[in-house]
């Protein structure tokens, strides 16, 4: 049973069929993982930036949420940031070799999923 | 006919597995308004002392991690679960534990600055009641200024994009005439769904007239929201789960009917007993305490009168056609000795003569 169970949940031609509401009750949160979003990490060139620590924290509560570094790509995978929803949230980018750059402080007031953020040179 | 098979065997699947996803905390049974409709009698100064948030979230942490869906979702409701000051911790404990939360409020209390708390603390689900244009649903919820209130409330929700959210309206005698005006104000306001409800007749409102629709009065309201949902308006008007609708089935929502609870639905009510809905008779159908019993035991071992509905084949259930569909109705229909469903909706509308 539950195979089947778990069969239908994927298809989404059944999802309807999971989603409900009793009367008295709110709709169901959807959202997958609270919010996942990609930071990507640029110079001035627009140029991929790697290793550089991403760290997010709450702007509100000062809460630390997050933290990761960069890949070769100058990405950063962010999976879980459920105070994104007051979408006030604060980046600290620290480059971890690349001397070169400045850290950062950046404060993003909109939910997107994909965030590119610009370090500037010493 | 293909699709109800279909669809039956999906129910059944679903019984079998009766994943556990929904979970109501009646946290309050204080509450700011006085309306005339509700089943729980609820005021201001509660008898009830509210449940402490130890006392909840220990019998949620007894669902094990690995149990818990992706889209598992705990309900604050109540009373007014704003009259307690402590949501928000109770919101992030929930998703320290990873589920989801919502809640369900009359909007009295709920202010920019409040919004901003809970929505800090994960709040993802929300839904605001509002009975009525001004002075229907001032009188609905037994308070002037209310529906100021309410509107102010539903507009800052509306424009927070990370909140599932809706409006909830209890149609009655006052307001039937005045969907459409609602419906403007809440596309106009820019709410995702408005979800439409009737009255049990059960607590204050089993004696009072003007809260019941006569069943040409049902009709239309079903005809209402078929004729809302074929345009592509900015609110999208949806029927509640409340009961099996005969022809109007998969018209007025998007699923077919089908009474969660017990299912996939629980709660825990503000003395710590274990039920499903909270408008479901609690002494007939709670199926056990968290102050003396585990609850996840409880869902797993317990609520064979909610997963095996064969027990409402009785009174004018007994030999319905529908049945196989219907089930005897959502279980919030069922009170007392539970010899006779207390609302059929497919009865309203094949008696209505209405085509
Ligand atoms: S008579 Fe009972 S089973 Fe038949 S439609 Fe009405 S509530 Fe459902
Ligand atoms: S008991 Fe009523 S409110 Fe709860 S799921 Fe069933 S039909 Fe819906």
């Amino acid at each position: 049973m539950k195979w089947i169970h778990n069969l239908l949940k994927c298809c989404s031609f059944s999802a309807v069929l999971f989603t409900f509401q009793a009367c008295y009750g709110t709709p169901e949160d959807m959202l997958e993982a609270d919010a996942t979003c990609t930071i990507h990490v640029v110079d001035a060139s627009g140029k991929d930036i790697p290793n550089v620590e991403v760290l997010v924290k709450n702007n509100a509560s000062g809460d630390k949420l997050y933290a990761d570094t960069t890949n070769g790509a100058g990405m950063a995978f962010i999976k879980e940031y459920m105070a994104c929803s007051v979408v006030n949230l604060k980046f600290e980018l620290r480059p971890l070799e690349n001397a070169d750059f400045q850290p950062k402080d950046t404060v993003i007031m909109g939910l997107s999923e994909q965030i590119t953020i610009t370090l500037d040179h010493k | 006919m293909i699709g109800n098979l279909l669809f039956r065997a999906f129910r059944k699947v679903e019984t079998n597995v009766h994943e556990l996803n929904y979970l109501f905390w009646e946290c309050t049974t204080r509450c700011n308004l006085h309306c005339r409709h509700c089943g729980s009698d609820c005021k201001e100064a509660s008898g009830e002392r509210d449940m402490p948030i130890a006392d909840f979230i220990g019998a949620l942490k007894t669902i094990p991690r690995k149990a818990i869906p992706k889209n598992f979702t705990v309900v604050l409701t109540g009373g007014e679960p704003l009259m307690r000051r402590d949501i928000a911790e109770v919101g992030r404990q929930i998703r320290e534990y990873g589920c989801h939360w919502g809640m369900v409020t009359n909007g009295q209390l709920y202010t920019a600055e409040r919004q901003d708390e809970l929505l800090r603390a994960g709040m993802g689900a929300l839904t605001i009641s509002l009975d009525g244009l001004e002075a229907s649903h001032d009188w609905m919820r037994g308070r002037t200024g209310s529906y100021n209130r309410a509107v102010e409330a539903i507009r800052l929700a509306a424009a927070q994009p990370r909140l599932y959210f809706d409006v909830v309206t209890c149609v009655n005698q006052r307001n039937i005439n005045e969907l459409d005006g609602i419906y403007n104000l809440l596309c106009e306001i820019g709410v995702p769904q408005w979800r439409i409800f009737t009255i049990i007749p059960i607590g204050r409102a089993k004696d009072d007239p003007k809260l019941h629709l006569a069943d040409s009065q049902f009709v239309d309201l079903m005809e209402f929201i078929k004729q809302h949902r074929q345009h592509s308006g900015r609110t999208k008007v949806t029927f509640s789960c409340e009961g099996y609708l005969g022809r109007y089935e998969r018209v007025v929502r998007d699923a077919p009917y089908f009474c969660h609870a017990g299912v996939n639905i629980a709660s825990v009510l503000i003395d710590g007993r274990i039920c499903a809905c909270p408008n479901i008779d609690r002494d007939r159908f709670s199926q056990g305490n968290i102050y003396t019993d585990n609850l996840y035991q409880v869902w797993n071992e317990r609520f064979e009168p909610f997963r095996n509905r064969n027990w409402a084949r009785t009174g004018i259930c007994k030999n319905c056609k529908a049945f196989n569909l219907c089930l005897g109705n959502g279980m919030h229909n069922w009170h007392g000795a539970c010899d006779e469903v207390i609302n059929c909706h497919y009865r309203k509308i094949e008696n209505s003569g209405n085509q």
